[in-house]
């Protein structure tokens, strides 16, 4: 079995640091449910490549400052 | 709550009360029509009418819900495949070549859909709580 790497991410400190964007906020410009950044903000869920980039792009930073190996 | 979430709970529940339906009936008549309290079980079918009706621009399913969903299916099969393999093996054990009724194969299908269905809405429920991770 493959085991799935351990990845971490500074979503909620990102947030914070872009005038305290709303997890709403963020979901909606990411295409997802609230459900979701909660989630990966727990580092409860591991995002698709798809949604990875997006969320970097959205706080307009690379992917390796948003998601980091454990 | 995720619309997932939602109909996973709807489905416990439908099937809570058609085997409770069903132990009653059992208790006060007789196992023919005690079986069609199990016909409650096609009320499993409203939840996509009940839970997925998209509510103006907001989002009802994303990746992770998806994920989840095909997750908690596997699940469900799987359920059905050992209690299927076990069924056939002990049926084949103890009847030998014997002669099994033909009701028994509504029954097992019966008793498929209901492994199945509660398979999955326990797995939703559980993969939610862990965060799908």
């Amino acid at each position: 079995m493959i085991k799935e790497p351990n990845i971490i991410n500074k979503i909620r400190r990102l947030r914070f640091d872009n005038n305290e964007m709303t997890q709403e906020a963020l979901a909606d410009m990411v295409g997802v449910t609230r459900q979701t950044i909660i989630a990966l903000e727990a580092n409860k869920y591991v995002p698709s490549l798809g949604l990875a980039f997006k969320l970097a792009r959205a706080f307009k930073v690379k992917i390796e400052d948003v998601f980091q190996e454990k | 709550m995720s619309p997932l979430q939602k109909d996973a709970i709807f489905s416990i529940v439908i099937t809570a009360v058609s085997a409770a339906l069903f132990l009653f009936l059992l208790f006060y008549k007789n196992f023919q029509i005690a079986f069609a309290a199990f016909a409650v079980l096609g009320l499993i079918g409203l939840a996509p009418r009940l839970f997925y009706r998209k509510a103006g621009k907001r989002l009802l399913l994303d990746e992770r819900d998806r994920d989840i969903a095909d997750k908690a299916a596997k699940v469900g099969f799987r359920l059905f495949w050992v209690a299927f393999i076990t069924v056939a093996v002990l049926t084949a054990l103890i009847m030998g070549d014997g002669v099994i009724p033909a009701s028994s194969l509504t029954y097992a299908a019966l008793g498929g859909f209901i492994i199945i269905f509660i398979g999955r809405a326990i797995a939703v429920l559980v993969l939610y709580r862990q965060g799908a991770k």
